[in-house]
């Protein structure tokens, strides 16, 4: 009996002890286990990963008896996946196998279920998840929201980086903006093609102001594709095609880019091809050229070889 | 000390001598084995569920273990086993002592060897080197024994022998959800346990890491807990009129 004393001390003592540990420990572990504060609350034991597990498996069996996904079954197809984002959060295939395939039942559900997968911290470097809320709301979503597509394929280029298999990650980009600027702006009528090179020029405008530094995209990889996609642009735009006839304010447009960004790289205001020094005319589509690279020695006025060699191949004019 | 050590090994002596516990190891050990079977309805998450099996089995195992200290502590008083031990002046506490580290040991020698029998699988199933939150993952299912043991000794001599074994499963599967009660002190981590604070086995599964300093603060909270249920324990021990 005169023991209890000791032990009553031991007992408020670890308590106390326990409390503090414990607490301390609560917040600890969200540094390295953020989704368990959000886990379902239902008393499993512990065994949320378990359950997710079987109920992805009873999920797989679902969806094989199903033939579609169509408005019959969606809604339990998505309540099926919902309970599974409580158990299992960072369980990438939840997204990319199961919310994909209600994507065009309910496109905004999906998006909803994209969403939360793009806010996960586990899978905060997954690029093909944005890649897929981008697509489906350009694609499946009623009606599409180009600017929030391109605000996800955003997200998704820079955490694939300079990716290159992630190129069309890029491409989706730009056909986004290009989509909702000819959404918002009527004086476009409805040219898409138009409204592409406006934005690639935008961005190439942009990557001149921040220069070398800051700019995800602006690595030489990137700027390299950027030139390759005004170029297809401005062919596009310029070139009269199966359904496109190019416009008057089109062409004006397309020649002041060329000016403005490809004022060094020579290439034809009417087809985009590039010429060499000294070219005349176009050897695409014979239109008329501003002659560039000639030697300086008025006399002589051949090209110079490359258009920018030091000594003239002709006459052996210093050039500079 | 050596009166708690004969206690201690009479108890894992006793479990571990029986071959019907290396007959269960096997078979959960052919249930993690049988994992690598659901790759087509799993739509190949086969890994992972192997990971995850083998945690949930060996946590399975533990309560089991712990289960049966609450059958074995009231029978050992009533059969009067240690009756010249518990009429010593400090022989209750120690033979309480005793009988949660024979429980702790029986357990760690169970979970380890479900623990490494499950690695060895992993290793022959899919050529991978066991990831080190998996090694973790699995030592913190042990660690967690050292509360439970704590509340499988207190439940046994505080309740009837029938209910003490249904009230340790219940209460052990309710305290891996208290979490919800985490703003609250004293009554959190103090007076109702949290042993969701060892589970982590979707870190296992996805290979993140548990900071070993969480490790050792979460065992320290385990011998602290334990130090307050086998004291409430002693109090109630003390008290009690035994045959
Ligand atoms: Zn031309
Ligand atoms: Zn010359």
């Amino acid at each position: 009996m005169k023991r209890t004393p000791i032990y009553v001390i031991i007992l408020v003592v670890a308590c106390v002890a326990s409390t503090i540990l414990a607490m301390k420990l609560n917040t600890m572990q969200h540094s390295f286990c953020p989704e368990k504060k959000d886990l379902s609350g239902s008393p499993i034991a512990g065994f949320h990963k378990f359950a997710s597990d079987v109920k992805w498996m009873r999920l797989v069996n679902y969806l094989g008896s199903l033939n579609t996904v169509d408005e019959s079954n969606v809604k339990q197809v998505a309540e099926r996946l919902e309970e599974l984002m409580k158990l299992d959060p960072n369980l990438e295939k939840i997204y990319k196998d199961g919310a994909l395939i209600m994507s065009i039942a309910d496109p905004d559900k999906t998006i909803e279920f994209l969403t939360t997968a793009c806010n996960n911290q586990y899978l905060k470097n997954n690029w093909q998840i944005p890649f897929y809320a981008g697509y489906v709301m350009m694609h499946n979503a009623k009606p599409a929201n180009y600017e929030k597509a391109a605000e996800f394929f955003e997200m998704s280029m820079k955490r694939s980086g300079s990716d290159t298999g992630a190129s069309y990650v890029v491409s989706s980009f730009f056909r986004a903006k290009a989509k909702d600027m000819v959404q918002k702006d009527k004086s476009l009528k409805g040219d898409e093609k138009l409204a592409l090179l406006k934005v690639l020029y935008g961005e190439w405008e942009n990557n001149q102001k921040m220069g070398a530094e800051g700019s995800y995209r602006n690595d030489g990889a990137n700027t390299q594709n950027l030139n390759d996609r005004l170029i297809k642009a401005l062919k596009d735009v310029k070139v009269a095609s199966e359904d496109y006839k190019p416009t008057s304010d089109g062409k004006k447009y397309a020649d002041m880019v060329i000016s403005k960004v490809f004022d060094k790289a020579h290439i034809c205001s009417n087809c985009t091809a590039p010429y060499d020094a000294g070219e005349k005319y176009c050897s695409s589509c014979g239109t008329s050229l501003p002659v560039w690279g000639l030697c300086k020695n008025q006399a002589c006025k051949k090209p110079l070889k490359n258009g920018n060699a030091p000594f003239c191949i002709h006459c052996g004019a210093k050039q500079k | 000390m050596n009166e708690i050590i004969t206690i201690a090994s009479g108890t894992w002596k006793n479990v571990l001598r029986m071959k019907v516990v290396y007959f269960l190891i096997l078979c959960a050990l052919v249930l993690v084995a049988s994992a690598i079977n659901y790759d087509v309805l799993s739509m190949g998450l086969q890994k992972e569920l192997m990971i995850d099996v083998s945690l949930v089995l060996n946590s399975i195992a533990a309560m089991l273990v712990v289960i049966s200290l609450t059958f074995e502590i009231p029978k050992e008083l009533r059969e009067g086993v240690a009756s010249t031990l518990l009429s010593k002046p400090l022989g209750r506490f120690q033979y309480l002592i005793g009988k949660m580290f024979g429980c702790i040991v029986t357990g760690a020698v169970i979970c380890a060897l479900i623990a490494v029998g499950s690695f060895f699988i992993f290793n022959m199933s899919f050529g991978e080197r066991i990831g080190v939150t998996m090694f973790q993952t699995h030592l913190l299912v042990i660690l967690a024994l050292i509360p439970m043991s704590a509340l499988g000794v207190l439940f046994a001599v505080l309740l009837p022998e029938v209910i003490a074994p249904i009230i340790t499963v219940v209460v052990v599967w309710f305290a891996f959800s208290t979490k919800f009660l985490a703003g609250i002190p004293v009554l959190y981590g103090g007076i109702l346990p949290d042993l969701d604070l060892f589970n982590f086995r979707a870190n296992a599964v996805y290979q993140v890491q548990i900071p070993w300093m969480y490790v050792l603060l979460v065992t320290l909270w385990g011998i602290c807990y334990a130090a307050f249920a086998l004291s409430l324990a002693s109090i109630v021990f003390e008290r009690k009129d035994i045959k």
